[in-house]
C-alpha cells in the first residue's frame, strides 16, 4: 500500500494522457480500416502531390521562422515596459488575432491590406494606384505572422519571467551590454520554450487551410490539407483522404521532432523572484528602438482588428441583435461550449503538469515527462478534418451524433487547446516547483491543498491567461462546429459564416462585433480580475 | 466511490440516444436553408399544418456536406429526406444506392425539358454568372473571351471545396471543351483570388476587393429587395450560362415512406414554391409563382448550359487536375 501511495502522483498525468490518447485513438480507429500502403506509395509518387507536400513544408517552416524572428525582438522590448498599463492593454488586445476564427482574421487582414483596404486607400489618396500585394505568398506569410506572433510573444514573456531578479542585478553591476544580456540571461531562459513554440506554430501553419486558400490566390499555393479535404468531402474517397492524412502526420511529426531536437534540456534553478525595475540599464538609443518595435507591433496586430471593428460598426444595427433569437441562441452556445472546453482543458493541463513536475523536479526522469507532454501536444499534428471525421465514423453506429454533438465539440476543442494551456502554465508551474518544492515537502503540504492553497495563488496570472486563451480559442472554433453543429447547436462563428452564406452581411457584421466583444471581455476579465495584480 | 459511480451513470444516461417519435420526418439540408431568413421555418409551418407530423430539419454546413454525411452514416442514417444536393452530384449520389425513386410526375415543372430524374426532385434552380457593381463598371464583358482579354479582376471559388467553384469549372468546360485548360491559363491573370466557398468570395466582392465575383444571375434580386440597391448586376454572357438545379430525394430505408412522398410532393406544390424565390434567391420550378419586381429586373437566360451528372462524375477528378495545373502555371 505504501508503495502505491508513493507513486500516486503519477496518476493525474497518466489519466489525462489516457483520456487524450483514447479520444485520438477513437478517431484513428474510425479511419484505420481505410489505411492502404499501396495507395500511399502511389500518392507520394504523384508529381502534383509532391509539389504540394514541398509547398506545405516550405510555407509552414518559413511562417514559423518569421513568426519567431519577429516575436523575439518584440517580446524583449515589451518586457521592459510591462509595468505600464498601456503595454499590458496592448498585449491583451494582441491575443485577439490568435484566438479569432481564422476566417474573421483573414477578413481583418484584407480590410487593412486588401486591394480596397486602408493602405490601398491611402495610396490612392496620394495619387498612386491601388495596392495589390496581399494575394499570394505575401498574404500567407503575413496572415501566419498576424495569427501566431502574439502567442509567441506571450510564451517568451512567461519564460523571461523565470529569470531571477539577481541575474538582472548582476547584469547591471557588471555593466552588461545588450548583447551580453541577451546571450547570458535572456537566451538561456527562453531557448527551450522558443523551440517548442516554433514547433507549435509550424504545426498550425501546416494545416492552415483557410489562409492558404483565400490569401494564396489560387491552386498554385496549395497544401496537403486541401487535397485531404477534397478527397474526403468531394470525392468521398476515404482511402485517399486517410493516405494523405498519414503522409501529413508523418511529415509533420518528423519536422516537429527535428525542431524539438534543438531544445537542449533547459535547466531552471531555484531562484527567488524579487521585484526589480531594470529599465535604467538601457540607454536612450535603445529606447527609440523599443518605441519602434511597439509601433511595428501595433501596425501588425491591432490595425487589422481596428479596421475590422470600424467596418462592422458601419453595418451595425441594434435591431438585428435584439429581435434575433438565433443570434442570442448562438451567443449562449458560444459561451457554454467555450467555457466548458476552457475549464476542462485547464483541469487536464494541471493533471499533466502535476505528473510532469514530479518527474522533472523530484525524479529527474526527463524522457517520461517529455513523453507525457507529447501526448498532450499530439493533437497538433493530426489533420483537423480527418480527426473530426474519424470520431464521426467511430461513433455513428453507437450514438445519434446530433444528440451527443455538444460533448464531441467540447471534447475535440478541449484537446485542441491543451497544447496552448500547457505551454502557458508549464514554465511558471515548473519554476514555482523548483522554488518551493523542498519547502512544501518539509511542511508536508501535499495534494489538493498544495495546488489550491499554495500553487494557485502563485500561478494566478498564468492560469488566468491560459483560461482566457482556452475559452476564447474554443469560442472561435469554426472547424469542429461546422462538422458537428446543427440548427440547434450553433455558435457565433457558425452564425457569422451562415449569414455570410446568405447575403446577410449586416447580420455577419453584428455577429463579428459581438464575438469580438465577448472574446475581449473574457480576456480582460481573466487577465485583470482573475489574474489579479502583479505581485 | 459511490459518487463516481453515480456521476458516471448520469453521464452515461445523458449519452444514451432518446427514443425517436413515430410520426417524424427528418430532412438533412444545409444551414442557410433553415436559417430564420431561409425557407425552412416557413416550409415547416405550412407542411405541419396538414401532415400531422413533426418535420425536423437538420442543417449541415453546406450542400456537399449533406451527401458526405449520408454516405458516412450509411444505411443507418437518421435522414428520411435529403434536400439541397446540386444537380452535378446526382449521379454520384445515385451510385450509393441509398436513395429511393420518388413517385411524382415532374412533367409539369418548368424545367422538365432539361431535367428528368426518377430519384431526384428539383425544387429550385439558378444560373451561374459574374456579378459586378454597375456604378464602377460601365461596360461589363459579354463573354468569357471578352473577360479574359480585359483587365477586369474576378474572385472565384475553389471547385475542390465549393459547388459554385465546380459550376464555373463545368461552365468553361461546356463552352470550350478541350480548350478549357488554355482558357484557365489566360483567365489566371484576371483572378484576384480563389476562395474555399461562395460566402468568402461574395463578402470580399462586396468589400470592393475585385470587379466581379462568381455568383448567380439572381443575386442582384437580394440587393434590390433588402437593400434597395440596384447597382449590382449580373453580366450576361453570349456563351450561355451554366445552370444549377437543386434537388431533394428520399432515402431508401426511410422510416415513413408515405410521409416522405407527401413532403416531396409538397416541395413542388404552389404553397412551397411561393416561398422559394425570396428566401433562396433562386427560381421556382413551377410557372404558377408570381415573382416579385426584383426578379423582373434580372437578366434572362435563353441558353442554359449543363453537363450530364454522369459525365461530371466520371471526369471530375481529371478536370479538377487540369484546373489545378492550368492555374499553377
Amino acid at each position: 500500500m505504501a508503495q502505491i501511495k508513493k507513486y500516486q502522483w503519477l496518476l493525474p498525468g497518466l489519466i489525462a494522457t489516457f483520456i487524450v490518447l483514447s479520444l485520438i485513438l477513437l478517431s484513428l480507429a474510425g479511419i484505420f480500416e481505410y489505411t492502404n500502403i499501396k495507395l500511399i506509395q502511389q500518392i507520394i509518387g504523384d508529381e502534383y502531390i509532391q509539389r504540394i507536400i514541398f509547398f506545405t513544408i516550405y510555407q509552414s517552416l518559413l511562417s514559423a521562422l518569421l513568426s519567431i524572428i519577429i516575436a523575439l525582438p518584440l517580446a524583449l522590448s515589451v518586457r521592459k515596459y510591462l509595468q505600464y498599463k498601456i503595454i499590458k492593454l496592448i498585449l491583451s488586445l494582441a491575443w485577439l488575432s490568435f484566438v479569432l476564427p481564422v476566417i474573421i482574421g483573414v477578413f481583418a487582414i484584407i480590410k487593412l491590406h486588401g486591394v480596397s483596404g486602408w493602405f490601398s486607400d491611402i495610396s490612392v489618396l496620394f495619387g498612386y494606384s491601388k495596392l495589390n500585394y496581399i494575394y499570394g505568398m505575401n498574404g500567407i506569410l503575413l496572415a501566419h505572422i498576424f495569427f501566431n506572433v502574439p502567442f509567441a510573444i506571450r510564451i517568451i514573456l512567461f519564460s523571461l519571467n523565470s529569470v531571477p531578479a539577481e541575474l538582472w542585478r548582476i547584469a547591471i553591476q557588471n555593466n552588461f551590454n545588450r548583447w551580453n544580456i541577451f546571450t547570458q540571461i535572456e537566451w538561456p531562459a527562453i531557448r527551450y520554450n522558443l523551440f517548442v513554440t516554433a514547433a507549435i506554430i509550424f504545426s498550425l501553419c501546416f494545416t492552415s487551410f483557410v489562409v492558404v486558400l483565400i490569401l494564396g490566390g489560387g491552386p498554385k499555393y496549395s497544401i496537403i490539407e486541401v487535397a485531404l479535404y477534397y478527397a474526403l468531402k468531394i470525392e468521398f474517397n476515404i482511402d485517399r483522404a486517410v493516405s494523405l492524412g498519414i503522409i501529413q502526420i508523418f511529415i509533420a511529426s518528423c519536422i516537429v521532432l527535428i525542431i524539438l531536437s534543438f531544445t537542449k534540456s533547459f535547466k531552471v534553478e531555484p531562484y527567488t523572484k524579487l521585484k526589480l525595475h531594470n529599465s535604467n540599464i538601457e540607454n536612450k538609443k535603445l529606447l527609440v528602438y523599443d518605441f519602434l518595435m511597439l509601433i511595428i507591433a501595433i501596425l501588425i496586430f491591432l490595425l487589422p482588428i481596428l479596421a475590422l471593428v470600424i467596418s462592422c460598426l458601419t453595418a451595425f444595427s441594434y435591431v438585428t441583435i435584439f429581435g434575433n433569437p438565433s443570434l442570442l441562441n448562438s451567443i449562449y452556445w458560444t459561451l457554454l461550449l467555450g467555457l466548458s472546453s476552457g475549464i476542462i482543458s485547464i483541469v487536464f493541463s494541471v493533471m499533466f503538469l502535476i505528473t510532469i513536475r514530479k518527474l522533472i523536479v523530484t525524479y529527474r526522469i526527463r524522457w517520461l515527462a517529455n513523453l507525457i507532454e507529447l501526448s498532450g501536444n499530439l493533437i497538433l499534428i493530426l489533420p483537423p478534418v480527418l480527426l473530426g471525421t474519424g470520431i464521426f465514423l467511430s461513433l455513428r453506429n453507437i450514438y445519434n451524433i446530433q444528440e451527443i454533438a455538444p460533448y464531441i465539440i467540447i471534447g475535440i476543442n478541449t484537446l485542441t487547446v491543451i497544447p496552448f494551456t500547457l505551454r502557458i502554465i508549464g514554465p511558471e508551474y515548473l519554476r514555482v516547483s523548483y522554488m518551493y518544492d523542498k519547502l512544501f515537502y518539509a511542511y508536508d503540504i501535499r495534494g489538493v491543498i498544495r495546488l489550491l492553497k499554495f500553487e494557485l495563488p502563485l500561478l494566478r496570472r498564468s492560469f488566468a491567461t491560459a483560461f482566457a486563451v482556452a475559452v476564447t480559442l474554443s469560442m472561435g472554433d469554426l472547424g469542429v462546429i461546422s462538422l458537428f453543429g446543427s440548427t440547434e447547436i450553433r455558435t457565433l462563428p457558425l452564425y457569422i459564416y451562415q449569414s455570410l452564406g446568405s447575403y446577410r452581411m449586416d447580420n455577419a457584421s453584428v455577429g463579428i462585433f459581438i464575438l469580438l466583444m465577448l472574446v475581449m471581455s473574457i480576456i480582460f476579465i481573466s487577465e485583470y480580475l482573475l489574474g489579479g495584480r502583479d505581485d | 466511490m459511490k459518487l463516481i459511480t453515480k456521476t458516471l451513470l448520469i453521464l452515461y444516461l445523458l449519452l444514451i440516444p432518446a427514443q425517436s417519435e413515430t410520426n417524424k420526418l427528418v430532412v438533412y439540408t444545409y444551414d442557410s436553408f433553415v436559417a430564420e431568413w431561409g425557407p425552412g421555418p416557413l416550409l415547416e409551418e405550412k407542411f405541419e399544418e396538414f401532415c400531422m407530423c413533426d418535420l425536423q430539419f437538420v442543417g449541415l454546413s453546406d450542400g456537399v456536406e449533406i451527401l458526405t454525411r449520408v454516405m458516412y452514416e450509411g444505411p443507418n442514417t437518421n435522414a428520411d429526406i435529403v434536400l439541397g444536393l446540386d444537380s452535378n452530384l446526382t449521379h454520384k449520389a445515385k451510385m450509393t444506392g441509398f436513395f429511393d425513386n420518388h413517385s411524382l410526375d415532374l412533367q409539369n415543372l418548368n424545367i422538365s425539358d432539361r431535367f428528368e430524374d426518377e430519384v431526384f426532385v428539383p425544387y429550385d434552380f439558378g444560373y451561374f454568372s459574374f456579378i459586378y457593381n454597375s456604378s464602377k463598371i460601365q461596360n461589363p464583358p459579354t463573354s468569357f473571351d471578352e473577360l479574359l482579354n480585359s483587365k477586369i479582376s474576378i474572385i472565384i471559388q475553389d471547385p475542390r471545396t465549393s459547388t459554385p467553384g465546380l459550376g464555373l469549372l463545368l461552365w468553361i468546360k461546356k463552352v470550350y471543351g478541350d480548350d478549357a485548360s488554355e482558357i484557365w491559363e489566360k483567365l489566371n491573370s484576371n483572378i484576384l483570388t480563389v476562395t474555399p466557398g461562395w460566402s468568402e468570395a461574395y463578402g470580399l466582392f462586396l468589400d470592393g476587393e475585385a470587379d466581379m465575383v462568381l455568383s448567380y444571375t439572381t443575386s442582384p434580386a437580394y440587393h434590390i429587395t433588402y437593400e434597395n440597391d440596384d447597382t449590382y448586376k449580373a453580366a450576361k454572357f453570349t456563351d450561355g450560362h451554366y445552370e444549377q438545379i437543386e434537388v431533394a430525394a428520399k432515402l431508401a430505408n426511410n422510416e415513413n415512406d408515405e410521409l416522405a412522398d407527401k413532403f416531396l410532393s409538397f416541395l413542388i406544390s404552389k404553397d412551397a414554391q411561393d416561398i422559394i424565390p425570396e428566401t433562396q434567391w433562386m427560381y421556382p420550378v413551377i410557372d404558377d409563382v408570381k415573382l416579385s419586381n426584383a426578379f423582373e429586373q434580372l437578366i434572362n437566360i435563353e441558353k442554359p448550359l449543363r453537363i450530364e451528372a454522369k459525365e461530371v462524375d466520371i471526369n471530375n477528378e481529371k478536370w479538377i487536375r487540369e484546373w489545378e495545373v492550368s492555374l499553377s502555371k
